[in-house]
């Protein structure tokens, strides 16, 4: 079945109706119709009851299912600091990098602080490759190509999911430091280094390429697919995504669930969808109308939030959701006829 | 082949914190719901319990304002996202800003779009103290 | 050590590796399996980082335009250095490779009648620049990403660095491989191999080229004893961001942006008066080197570095969001400056290696100057020197080589799997002395930092092979770089975990520049006369009578070797350069 039929009535009407309801029911009870309001109450309530279950069962059963590890508290092992370096140029400053390693061995985040040299154009990523030629070696991160198109250097710093290339240090300083640490919203490696073979799966399986029936043309082509420039707008802003992982790392749906396929994959999802070159049409919809697809999406914006090139996600699931639905009326009105 | 050793945190909903330090409103959005949840199951058994019992159709009514306070968040995201579909994601959106400034919208009806969901929030949160002051009390 | 078994390995998830997995798989029906190893994340390749186009003749009839006339734009542009009949393939070829890229998925910039959108390029004497904003080789990547993610015959095996390449008796055996996550080597043994790693701008440190680049690809051929082509010729990329280094596309100034020198003048009226700020690379990167040395040039207050600028002001916001949006993004991000409003701090950097392993024109590997094969083993892409672009490559048509060539070469492995039935074996001790090389490296127990060595590297190789070379400084950098091999020998490896060893990745990386940057400074030496991309102080000027041709070297025991290929003309004769 589905999951668009399940989720509407239980989950979004009520989200409109409930309030509604108590509305009503306060205002009679104001204007003295006390027969009437103990009926939208009554009314009310069931509607709660629906949208608590159904509520229970999308964040607390699916939640259940998943296997729960616990990260131990962060402890400090090398407590390094500003005074250790000398002789900054004039224009440069030493600015403390507090690094939440995560160590494989003890399975813990362990904090190592390091004074780094930074002038005004220093970001992050020029930060912690100080650290790593300069004073430890053992460092590990991803990085490559340090103008924020690669999608490499995703971490977390100052608590908020970044490049780390496209942050900047003195721009960004919280209380004199920056603090670096791992995305906790994917599986952990090294240090800041996470693991990416689940995110490339769940990218997988929302099938993103573009569907073609004429296989002779695709492979060996002879002409364009002609393509206006609105039809182009349609799906642009959402073919931006560099599959940095950010959206997930600051998903909180993700973080507690890990069933849902996340906002990189929806966002994928729409961006093939929209493509007027596509011929998979409709069957993209089904593919992700499902608890794990468009509605897990609680839509707490996180992943726009983090998103470092305007990709937003948050607003592709959203464009999902409503495709689905209105694709569905469009469905019933032609069985009726 | 090795295989990778991996250690994942994620699938408890304390994971729910981290969303604190970047994103404040949707950690309360989260948190709300999580609890509205359990409040909404609780809420409909103690208003059946309301037929036998006067002191649980008293507690029905509080119970009520705090349904209400719950849902303030929610209707503001939910009225969120009707807005930025209806705006092709100008208002309330993160869309890339070369793209957005140069998109194709009626850039003179974009505020009604902006200002919907606050009004309808004030008017909901106006329901509230409306509440509060002729039923409850 | 493990072993493992495939048809066709392919090095490299650039856009040339992953074009060939996807035409391989075609020609085949999907019945070769096919090894990506990619020292990254396949989709994190530096070819991400490609901003203005791909070249590439698409509406001839409305433009005017014909492939003759691109092949004579990159032959004039290579400076007479380019094999022509590879040049003629390129041009026939590119046009079909941007429709392949149209059913693929990239979102080029289109026109009010639905066309795919062109812009002008340097040294192009018609705009013939197919575009996709300044992010064509990001939405490149992307598209072939996700077209070969969805092909089941295709393993990709991401965060795995090759550290060695095995040729046995002039035929391709295998890589071997470290696993980067887990820390275990393994053999990926093949019947074919396609090297697609790109190029090494990453042996000098102000570069446009990413941490990534590090040529590994060429110095494993290099190292296995097969010889490169034409290492001198390094591409300067006249507009890079000072201070980072980062890429200024070349379609800001074929959008129509100025450059300007500390007097506000366009002084490239002095240099190349008929295409201005569109001459090829080479002349506006010598001709912002002259304006600084002239004292012309402003000098930046963090990093020291002269700088002329780029104007971009008056070409609007329009133009600048729609198609330039990347640009204004990174100068705003990276050093809060607006295109739209403010000139941005340019000045050259190493972008591009025209040199690279001696192919033939299909991408075979050849294991002399002209005529010897190493069966079964391509080198496509930046890595590979075809050689189309000579002593300077012009803008956009590296896109069309990668993906032409990635074609050819996927096609022809196809077709050599199916004539090719025998196997290759490998003895034990094989396994052995190449899973001992990563733990002999490990052991060491030297005193230098390794990451030292690089900086010094690349210091050298700024400070003495940039634009303008002279003898005395190309035999100091000859000097210093043995001596850093020297110390090469004595390094220190802090880092002595399993999993996701950095320290080790990068000890492997230094070893490769420091094998590569003795090849261009032996080539740079030897060649006496200035071509395209190699200027000497002490040659002025081009010598076609002993020096059109192509510079082959060789690793002997102790040094290199040097050779010459002839260049193949076919119609056009050359004549002298002036735009």
């Amino acid at each position: 079945m589905k999951e668009s039929w399940v989720s509407l009535p239980t989950i979004y009407v009520p989200m409109v109706g409930v309030p509604i309801l108590l509305f009503a029911y306060t205002v009679s009870i104001v204007a003295g119709f006390q027969s009437i309001g103990r009926i939208l109450l009554a009314l009310s309530m069931v509607g709660l009851f629906v949208f608590g279950v159904s509520g229970f069962r999308d964040v607390y059963i699916n939640h259940w299912n998943g296997k729960r590890t616990r990260l131990r508290p962060a402890v400090t092992i090398n407590k390094g600091s500003a005074a250790d370096v000398t002789l900054p140029r004039a224009e440069a400053k030493i600015v403390n990098f507090h690094v939440n390693r995560f160590n494989p061995e003890t399975q813990r985040l362990e904090e190592s602080v390091y004074g780094v040299e930074t002038d005004s154009f220093s970001n992050v990523l020029d930060g912690l490759l100080k650290i790593k030629t300069e004073s430890d070696p053992t460092l590990s991160m991803r990085y490559s190509c340090r103008m924020g198109i690669c999608g490499s250097c995703g971490m977390v710093i100052n608590g908020k999911p970044s490049l780390a290339c496209e942050t900047n240090v003195w721009k960004n300083l919280r209380e004199d430091k920056i603090t670096v640490a791992p995305m906790l919203g994917h599986p952990l490696l090294r240090d800041l280094v996470t693991d990416f073979d689940d995110f490339f799966e769940r990218h997988l399986f929302v099938n993103p390429y573009l569907f073609r029936n004429d296989l002779v043309e695709k492979y060996h082509p002879t002409v364009q697919y002609n393509q206006t420039k609105e039809e182009l707008d349609k799906f642009l802003p959402f073919s931006d995504c560099i599959m940095c992982g950010l959206c997930l790392d600051a998903c909180p749906v993700v973080n507690t669930n890990q069933e849902f396929i996340g906002p990189q994959a929806l966002s994928q999802a729409y961006r093939y969808y929209a493509d007027s070159r596509d011929e998979a049409g409709k069957t993209r919809l089904d593919h992700v109308d499902l608890l794990k697809g468009v509605w897990d999406c609680e839509f707490a914006a996180s992943c726009s939030d983090v998103c470092p090139k305007g990709v937003d996600p948050a607003f592709a699931i959203q464009l999902l959701k409503t495709e689905i639905i209105k694709n569905d009326f469009i469905k019933r009105k032609e069985s009726k006829s | 082949m090795e295989n990778k050793t991996t250690y994942d945190v994620r699938g408890g909903q304390r994971n729910l914190k981290r969303q604190l330090s970047f994103n404040r409103e949707s950690f309360i959005h989260m948190a709300f719901y999580r609890v509205l949840i359990i409040v909404s199951i609780i809420s409909f058994f103690v208003f059946l319990l309301g037929f036998w019992f006067a002191w649980a159709s008293r507690l029905v009514d509080y119970l009520v304002v705090l349904v209400w306070i719950l849902f303030i968040p929610q209707i503001f995201a939910f009225l969120k996202g009707i807005s930025m579909v209806g705006s092709k994601g100008i208002e309330f959106g993160h869309l890339n800003e070369s793209y957005a400034s140069a998109l194709k919208v009626d850039r003179n009806i974009l505020f009604i779009y902006r200002l919907a969901p606050y009004i309808t929030t004030g008017i909901f949160v106006f329901g509230l103290g409306l509440f509060i002051l002729g039923v409850l009390l | 050590m493990e072993t493992l078994d495939f048809d066709l390995t392919i090095l490299g998830s650039g856009i040339a590796g992953l074009t060939a997995a996807i035409h391989a798989t075609n020609a085949s029906k999907g019945n070769i399996k096919i090894a990506i190893i990619t020292k990254l994340h396949a989709m994190r390749s530096h070819s991400v980082s490609a901003e203005g186009g791909i070249s590439g003749v698409l509406y001839p009839d409305e433009t005017n335009d014909s492939t003759e006339l691109h092949a004579y734009d990159t032959i004039k542009g290579s400076d007479y250095l380019a094999d022509q009949d590879a040049v003629e393939l390129l041009v026939k070829n590119a046009p079909t490779e941007v429709r392949f890229f149209d059913h693929i998925g990239v979102s080029w910039n289109r026109d009010d009648k639905s066309h795919i959108q062109q812009r002008a390029f340097g040294g192009m004497s018609i705009p013939r620049t197919a575009f996709a904003a300044d992010k064509t080789g990001f939405f490149m990547m992307r598209a072939l990403y996700d077209e070969v993610s969805s092909m089941k015959n295709v393993s990709i095996f991401h965060e795995h660095f090759a550290y060695s390449l095995i040729v046995e008796r002039k035929k391709f055996v295998g890589f071997s491989v470290i696993d980067l996550a887990t820390g275990s080597s393994s053999l990926f043994k093949a019947k074919t191999a396609i090297i697609a790693t790109g190029g090494a701008s990453r042996l000098y440190n102000f570069t446009t080229t990413a941490h990534s680049t590090t040529g590994d690809g060429i110095a494993l051929a290099y190292k296995a004893g097969l010889p490169l082509k034409d290492m001198e010729f390094v591409q300067f990329h006249p507009t890079a961001l000072v201070p980072n280094g980062i890429l200024i596309t070349e379609a800001a100034r074929g959008e129509g942006g100025y450059l300007l020198n500390s007097k506000g003048e366009r002084f490239m009226e002095k240099y190349a008066k008929s295409k201005m700020e569109l001459a090829p690379r080479d002349i506006v990167s010598r001709a912002i080197i002259s304006e600084i040395k002239a004292g012309n040039g402003f000098k930046h207050e963090g990093s020291g570095l002269e700088y002329i600028n780029l104007d971009l002001t008056h070409l609007g916001e329009k133009i600048i969001n729609e198609r330039l949006p990347m640009i204004k993004e990174i100068a705003q991000k990276s050093i809060n400056l607006n295109p739209v409003k403010e000139l941005l701090p340019v000045r050259p950097a190493a972008h591009f290696t025209m040199g690279g392993i001696n192919t033939d024109i299909f991408g075979r590997v050849l294991a002399d100057e002209e005529k010897d094969f190493v069966k079964g083993l391509w080198a496509i892409g930046e890595c590979g020197c075809v050689s189309v672009h000579g002593s300077n490559r012009l803008g956009s048509n590296s896109l069309s080589q990668c993906s032409v060539w990635g074609r050819i070469a996927g096609n022809a492995v196809a077709k050599y799997l199916e004539l090719d039935k025998s196997s290759n074996s490998t003895s034990n001790e094989l396994l052995k002395s190449e899973e001992r090389k990563i733990l002999n490296l490990l052991e060491k127990k030297g005193n230098t930092n390794p990451y030292f060595i690089k900086s010094e590297l690349q210091k050298t190789m700024d400070e003495n092979l940039y634009v303008y070379r002279n003898r005395e400084d190309m035999m100091r950098a000859r000097r210093r770089i043995a001596d850093l091999k020297e110390a090469f020998k004595d390094i220190y490896i802090q880092d002595k975990g399993k999993i996701f060893n950095t320290n080790l990745r990068d000890v492997l990386e230094i070893e490769n520049l420091l094998e590569l940057a003795e090849a261009v400074t032996a080539c740079a030496i030897n060649r006496r006369e200035s071509r395209g991309a190699h200027s000497v102080i002490e040659h002025p000027r081009r010598d076609d009578v002993n020096w059109l041709k192509h510079t082959i070297i060789y690793k002997t025991g102790n040094g290199t070797g040097i050779a010459y290929a002839p260049v193949r003309i076919t119609h056009w004769k050359p004549e002298p350069r002036v735009y």
